[in-house]
């Protein structure tokens, strides 16, 4: 522990004193806003907070694109420069240089529309559901299929969001609780303490369920039987189980092991 | 009912708009903008931003504008089950018709609230209400000014995915024709199995289970422009409300094993209540000195409580609707079904992050948290568990440096404790038979580094980085009679991992973007048989958008695990069967959009997954307690499922009145849960129900709006779903649904 603290520590120093007078540099070529609008009328009757409606707070044009216009002539903002203001005294912000997101290279504008919502109706396929979650979908097809599993959460019938789960500004890796505490910010009944508890649910939730959806009921990684299997062997005598154990005992464990979260009473988490 | 619901409901929200509107107060004049928007740069001639000396600006006009939407909703469940059951679809869209409350067919009114008071391009507030009706509803309201933001927010929600559940039960009708268990007091012996669970006691009375969520939050935040411009100070506020009833079978096991016919009662189910309440409150202080770092603090205090009745056995047991079953004569009447305590959480977090100049980035962060148990089950009380207590510590430290413009290096720690310190004394661990360990203490060390170049190669960011994992665990094992060995189970004490990985992401050319990310990760020790030994993950994918308005992108996925770190040992000491664990999980997916005019959006998407794994059915020879212990292995049984999703629809602006939409989707899944012994025990009891994974479900929208004049739109939506499931034909069904709209606008 010692040993890592200081390589982290050391390795801290090295790039400050590695990096000599590397800075940014952002060139600044001001014009009023009249000047945009002239081409950009579209953006003319939008509403944009009075903090953005200044047009070079977040765009250098270069003279080309002053002359000609077009793409890739103006340089639109990048994270650091929504963050300026935005990072200040905003926890759920501090983090975001660590985040997946920020790792994935995406800006704020990603999901932000600065000049008008990025999702401004919701398509009929998914009516129910908030433009938080749709957003997020439009990025990640493949919880968006698994939203759509026989057993999923119901994120698109508008039961919660995307963001009930996720923070799109943080990470796992500046998280300050353990695994399970995603889960059990809404499942409390789950999270004990038990007297007799089921080892795996107070290590990870995720080590039976899929959160996101899965073709097994109740959000299973795999069907029962098999799924408690894995870890568990069947006596196939001088037990409950039966020689060999079949039909309704095997179907679910759970129709008589219902406890399986654990239990205040029965060491074999049965009631 | 639903009428007062809906009062209920909308009364506040517009008594809030009121009130909102009346107390929209002129904002505080705003901040300054950016310093270095508003300086001209050396040498040009482009006018400043305008604000001519001795000019007063005139007061800003405040503004709104509302938007009401009631809707009317048309439904119809057919070809699936009756009323008395839960139907396939109704799990995550429980609907109730106002005229009768018929749950099949009928129609139901809600409304949608839009409402927005501007200021100066700020929006001051926002109120959202989105209603399908009374079990499925929501709201929101923020209200912001440079001073101060608050808001608010709710939402309703049924599920009744717990009615599908009951259809699993071993008594379900539709398993008798393979010999499932039949309800009431059985003989002995004809049925599966023997003993206490020959025969499966439905005590219920229902087969309709529901639960419904009320979620309710509130908060208030003061900005810096209140606390010396570098502070603020929030206040949150949220809970929730559970309310319901489920299915819940168990075993009595060695309870009401008495000589009076009990014996054939210990299998049951009955209709459990469940009423939860949780509330939570929180305040976070933020702090940035002239900006020169960022600290922020954050406590919060949470409790839970369960309000529905403890069950004891009883006391509580017999079913009302069943009086004449006889109750079992227990040996221990303390003993409590399903208890779930009252629990109370203290969270303290603490984060700081400083950016030395835009080359060095450091973020860490300290929280600790005290889970505590506010009461206890009269089994608990009698056998001197009196205390129930889990803390847990967290820490992480994070630095990132640039060493030049293209290469930055990274590093994290990332610590975690888990403790738990109820008072699960010997003389529980000695009288008990308990066949798994207690987690006592959790110890987690997790750290990398990784370093990210970039280079001019295909526009190419390269980020490799190494990782590695060590978590111990205290583990209790059981100290009485039957009580198994921790060589008789495959948990083990200690995870050791490292693991490598790269992600290269390119953009050879105008529009395309590709990333590859391989992975590998190999374990000296695994605590869990389910954690990987050896692992080999690569992430795939591609994107272009065309100047033209495609957009493609597509990606293919593939994890592949497996363990055979695990194993048992006989009770003779010699070594048992280790289990042996494969899976392989791939998903591709391919997406097109297309907007062929400015009027017309079109997408598609098509997605496959498929999870292939296996393990080792093992059996011991007798209990895992008896020291004559061995543990053949069986064979294997393997679980393959394939998922299909294909998904078709788009927008079109058709007329300046007229906008249309639609959407297809169609899900698939198939496969195989089992093979060998354990799909053949499974399907000569219950058929092929249990061993495959067979369905089709066919969702299908289009919608259309049109606008009747400047304030007014009307809205139509047709939505049909079709469930077809051939491995379990009773969950087929399907529903119409048809909602029109009216929004009227107000300004």
């Amino acid at each position: 522990m010692r040993i890592l603290f200081t390589i982290l520590t050391t390795c801290a120093g090295l790039m400050l004193g590695l990096s000599s007078a590397w800075a940014q540099n952002t060139p600044f070529a001001p014009i009023g806003n009249e000047a945009c609008q002239t081409c950009h009328v579209a953006y003319e009757g939008h509403k944009v907070n009075r903090y953005h409606s200044d047009c070079l707070a977040c765009h250098t044009p270069q003279d080309k694109h002053l002359a000609e216009g077009g793409r890739g002539t103006v340089s639109l903002p990048a994270a650091d420069n929504c963050l300026s203001c935005h990072q200040s005294n905003d926890h759920k912000r501090m983090n975001w240089a660590f985040s997946p997101h920020a790792k994935a290279k995406l800006d704020c504008r990603s999901c932000h529309g600065v000049h008008s919502p990025k999702i401004k109706e919701l398509n009929v396929g998914m009516w129910k559901s908030d433009r938080n979650s749709q957003l997020c979908m439009s990025c990640h097809k493949d919880v968006a299929a698994r939203m759509t599993m026989p057993s999923h959460h119901p994120v698109k019938e508008g039961g919660l969001s995307c963001v009930s789960c996720h923070d799109p500004h943080g990470g796992k890796q500046t998280h300050l609780a353990g695994k399970n505490t995603q889960c059990t910010q809404c499942h409390q009944n789950q999270r004990g303490p038990k007297v007799f508890a089921h080892a795996p649910v107070v290590e990870d939730c995720t080590t039976c369920h899929n959160p996101h959806g899965s073709p097994n009921r109740r959000l299973l990684q795999l069907a029962q039987p098999m799924l408690c299997l894995q870890c568990h062997s069947l006596a196939t005598s001088g037990g409950t189980h039966g020689n060999p154990p079949r039909g309704s005992q095997l179907r679910n464990c759970t129709n008589c092991h219902s406890a399986v979260h654990g239990s205040h009473s029965d060491p074999l988490l049965k009631y | 009912m639903k009428l007062k619901t809906s009062l209920v409901l909308t009364l506040p929200a517009l008594t809030l708009i009121a009130a909102s509107l009346q107390a929209a107060e002129p904002a505080p004049a705003a901040p300054a903008t950016p310093a270095a928007s508003t300086e001209a740069a050396p040498g040009s001639d482009a006018p400043a931003a305008e604000t001519a000396a001795g000019e007063t600006p005139a007061e800003p006009e405040t503004t709104w504008l509302a938007t009401i939407t009631p809707r009317l909703f048309l439904f119809d469940y057919f070809d699936g089950v009756g009323e008395d059951r839960t139907q396939f679809l109704e799990r995550y869209d429980y609907r109730e018709s106002l005229s009768g409350s018929d749950t099949r067919s009928g129609w139901y009114a809600d409304l949608d609230l839009d409402i927005t008071v501007s200021k100066e391009d700020c929006d001051l507030f926002v109120l959202e209400r989105r209603g399908f009706g009374e079990h499925n509803h929501r709201g929101s309201a923020r209200y912001c000014t440079d001073a101060l933001s608050a808001y608010g927010n709710y939402s309703h929600y049924r599920s009744a995915t717990g009615g599908i559940d009951y259809l699993y039960r071993p008594s379900e009708p539709a398993l008798l024709d393979y010999g499932g268990v039949t309800g009431g007091v059985g003989g002995g012996g004809s049925g599966l199995g023997g003993g206490f669970v020959n025969t499966f006691n439905d005590l219920s009375g229902t087969a309709l289970y529901s639960i419904d969520r009320t979620t309710y939050g509130a908060g208030l935040k003061l900005k810096p422009s209140v606390l010396g411009g570098w502070a603020t100070a929030a206040v949150d506020y949220s809970g929730y409300q559970r309310d319901g009833n489920k299915f819940a079978p168990f075993l009595l096991d060695r309870l009401g094993t008495q000589g009076d016919g009990s014996g054939q009662q210990r299998w049951r189910g009955i209709n459990l209540a469940v009423d939860e309440r949780m509330n939570r409150i929180g305040l976070t202080l933020t702090a940035s000195p002239q900006k020169r770092f960022e600290l922020a603090y954050e406590v919060s205090y949470e409790e839970f409580k369960n309000n529905a009745p403890e069950l004891q056995m009883q006391r509580d047991i017999t079913d009302p609707a069943s009086p004449s079953l006889p109750v079992p004569n227990n040996t221990d009447p303390l003993a409590s079904l399903f208890y779930v305590a009252d629990t109370s959480l203290v969270t303290h977090g603490i984060r700081f992050s400083k950016n030395f100049d835009n080359r060095v980035l450091v973020n860490a962060g300290y929280g600790i948290s005290w889970l505590e148990q506010d009461s206890f089950s009269a089994y608990e009380t009698a056998s001197g568990h009196n205390k129930g207590k889990i803390s847990t510590d967290n820490a992480y430290l994070t630095v990132n440096g640039r060493v030049s413009p293209d290469l930055s290096l990274e590093g994290y720690i990332k610590y975690y404790d888990h403790d738990n310190d109820s008072s699960f004394g010997d003389a529980l661990i000695s009288t008990t038979t308990l066949v798994a360990p207690r987690i006592d203490h959790i110890n987690s060390m997790d750290y990398g580094v990784s370093a990210n170049w970039g280079a001019a190669f295909l526009k190419s960011g390269f980020i490799a980085g190494w990782r590695h994992l060590d978590r111990e665990r205290d583990l209790t094992w059981g100290t009485a009679g039957q009580n198994i060995d921790p060589l008789q189970s495959l948990y083990r004490e200690d995870t050791v991992s490292d693991e490598v990985f790269l992600k290269w992401t390119a953009r050879p050319a105008q529009g395309w973007t590709t990333s590859v990310t391989p992975a590998y990760l190999w374990s000296d020790k695994t605590g869990l048989v389910v954690e990987p030994e050896e692992a080999f993950t690569l992430k795939t994918k591609a994107s272009y958008a065309s100047p033209d308005g495609w957009m493609a992108s597509g990606f293919y996925d593939y994890k592949d695990r497996k363990n055979s770190n695990n194993a048992f040992t006989n009770g003779d000491g010699t070594p048992g069967s280790a289990q042996n664990l494969e899976g392989t999980l791939q998903s591709a997916g391919l997406s097109l959009t297309h907007m062929p005019r400015d009027n017309i959006n079109v997408f598609t998407n098509l997605y496959w997954m498929q999870d292939d794994a296996s393990a080792y059915l093992i059996s011991s020879t007798v209990q895992r307690w008896d020291p004559a212990v061995s543990f053949p292995l069986v064979n294997d049984s393997n679980y393959k499922v394939d998922s299909y999703v294909f998904n078709l629809g788009g927008d079109w602006d058709a007329t300046e009145k007229v906008n249309l939409s639609a959407s297809y989707t169609y899900t698939r899944s198939k496969g195989d849960t089992a093979s060998n012994t354990v799909y053949d025990q499974l399907v000569v009891a219950t058929g092929t129900v249990d061993s495959m994974i067979d369905n089709t479900l066919h969702s299908f929208a289009v919608g259309g709006d049109y606008l009747l004049g400047e304030r007014s739109t009307v809205k139509l939506n047709y939505i049909y779903d079709r469930y077809k499931d051939d491995a379990y034909d009773l969950l087929s069904g399907g529903v119409h649904t048809l909602a029109l709209g009216w929004a009227y606008t107000l300004q």
